[in-house]
């Protein structure tokens, strides 16, 4: 049996994803644009050392899926919320990957597993989105930015919506077969 | 589906939708400011996109004419907007800066208006930062159908409009300060 490493190695690169938070929101507030697609860049880099070092140290756990989670979530939130803050989108946006994230959080204790196609990419889809944001000045592709996070999202929420309600109301299987 | 195939799905499915809504003409009714003033006439032709930046843009810049005492009609670029300039001292070309280039209504307006007839002309285009070569392909044109370069004026969403001023004021309170003191700042002539 190959012995456990401590889950504080990955907790900790994930920790270095969430001290970007911070700088990523006062880079963005003073215009600095340069300074905060490199705090994303060096986020993304944290986000797959994480995972990595968790599997290399044998080191995987429920807690620090959901630290790594709960740190992207925040990260992009931030990341948006300043943006809206610039004018570049409506404040309203941040509540969507909000809502997202507590359905992942409602459906992630479900028995079935549920089939999304968006979910596992969302949160580096959303930081793709602030970094192309401040890279691509342009009205259309911010439109087009702001279009593709309500329709990725609608995917993921349509995905694990109808996987939740299955799992309040689950039909009766038996009834279905009959005649 | 693959998560790749999803976003690229969703991706494709917006960027279509964008195209068409970015170059499709948004005729609305003409508006009048300082119709009844006795001072020379400055036809205005924007298209408005997907935001009311560009909309409160040209508002300040027509009323920053007004002030000055200058009348101002509004148009929209549509097929439906004149062409005939005879009756106009100032023409004022506003357009958002869409993919990198002015709004496809604005462009085909000035090549259907086919001679400017040496009239000064304002080009005034907003953009979320990078405005210049919108500017330049609307310089050309404008030249090119013997327009002269009164004034060329880019506003930014997301570039700040003033540096001095950024830290203290919204940029796109600037923006509009800047467009009416642009409009402003042309003295009728005839």
């Amino acid at each position: 049996m190959t012995p456990r490493g401590s889950p504080i190695f990955p907790a900790l690169v994930t920790g270095l994803r969430a001290a970007t938070i911070p700088l990523l929101v006062v880079s963005l507030r003073a215009g600095a644009d340069t300074q905060a697609v490199l705090l994303l860049g060096f986020a993304a880099l944290t986000d797959i050392a994480d995972g990595w070092v968790a599997r290399r140290l044998a080191a995987t756990s429920v807690a620090g899926a959901y630290l790594d989670v709960t740190v992207d979530f925040l990260l992009v939130s931030a990341g948006l919320a300043t943006l809206a803050a610039r004018g570049l989108y409506p404040a309203w946006l941040v509540l969507v990957p909000a809502l997202v994230f507590a359905l992942f959080l409602l459906s992630s204790g479900l028995r079935t597993p549920i089939y999304d196609p968006v979910g596992k990419c969302y949160g580096g889809f959303l930081v793709g989105v602030v970094v192309a944001s401040l890279l691509l000045l342009d009205l259309a592709v911010h439109a087009l930015l702001f279009g593709t996070i309500l329709g990725l999202s609608a995917v993921t929420l349509i995905a694990r919506g109808r996987w939740l309600l299955m799992e309040l109301w689950p039909r009766d299987q038996t009834n279905r077969l009959r005649p | 589906m693959r998560p790749v195939t999803a976003i690229s799905l969703v991706v494709a499915l917006a960027a279509a939708v964008l195209i068409v809504l970015t170059e499709r003409e948004q005729p609305r009714p003409p508006e009048e400011l300082n119709a009844i003033a006795s001072g020379p006439a400055a036809l205005v032709v924007y298209h408005p996109g997907l935001s009311d930046f560009p909309d409160s843009v040209v508002r300040a810049f027509a009323g920053g004419l007004a002030e000055r005492g200058w009348r101002v009609r509004i148009e929209t670029a549509s097929r439906n907007t004149p062409v005939d300039l005879s009756q106009f001292q100032l023409v004022v070309l506003a357009s958002p800066v869409y993919w990198w280039m002015p709004a496809r209504p604005l462009t085909n307006y000035v090549r259907r208006v086919g001679d400017l007839g040496g009239r000064p002309t304002v080009v005034l285009l907003t953009a979320a930062g990078q405005g210049d070569r919108a500017l330049d392909v609307m310089r050309r044109l404008v030249e090119r159908r013997n327009g002269h370069i009164k004034r060329a004026l880019v506003l930014y969403t997301m570039r700040p409009n003033d540096e001095a001023r950024i830290s203290k004021v919204p940029n796109r309170t600037i923006a509009l300060e800047l467009a009416h003191a642009a409009g402003a700042a042309i003295p009728p002539s005839r």
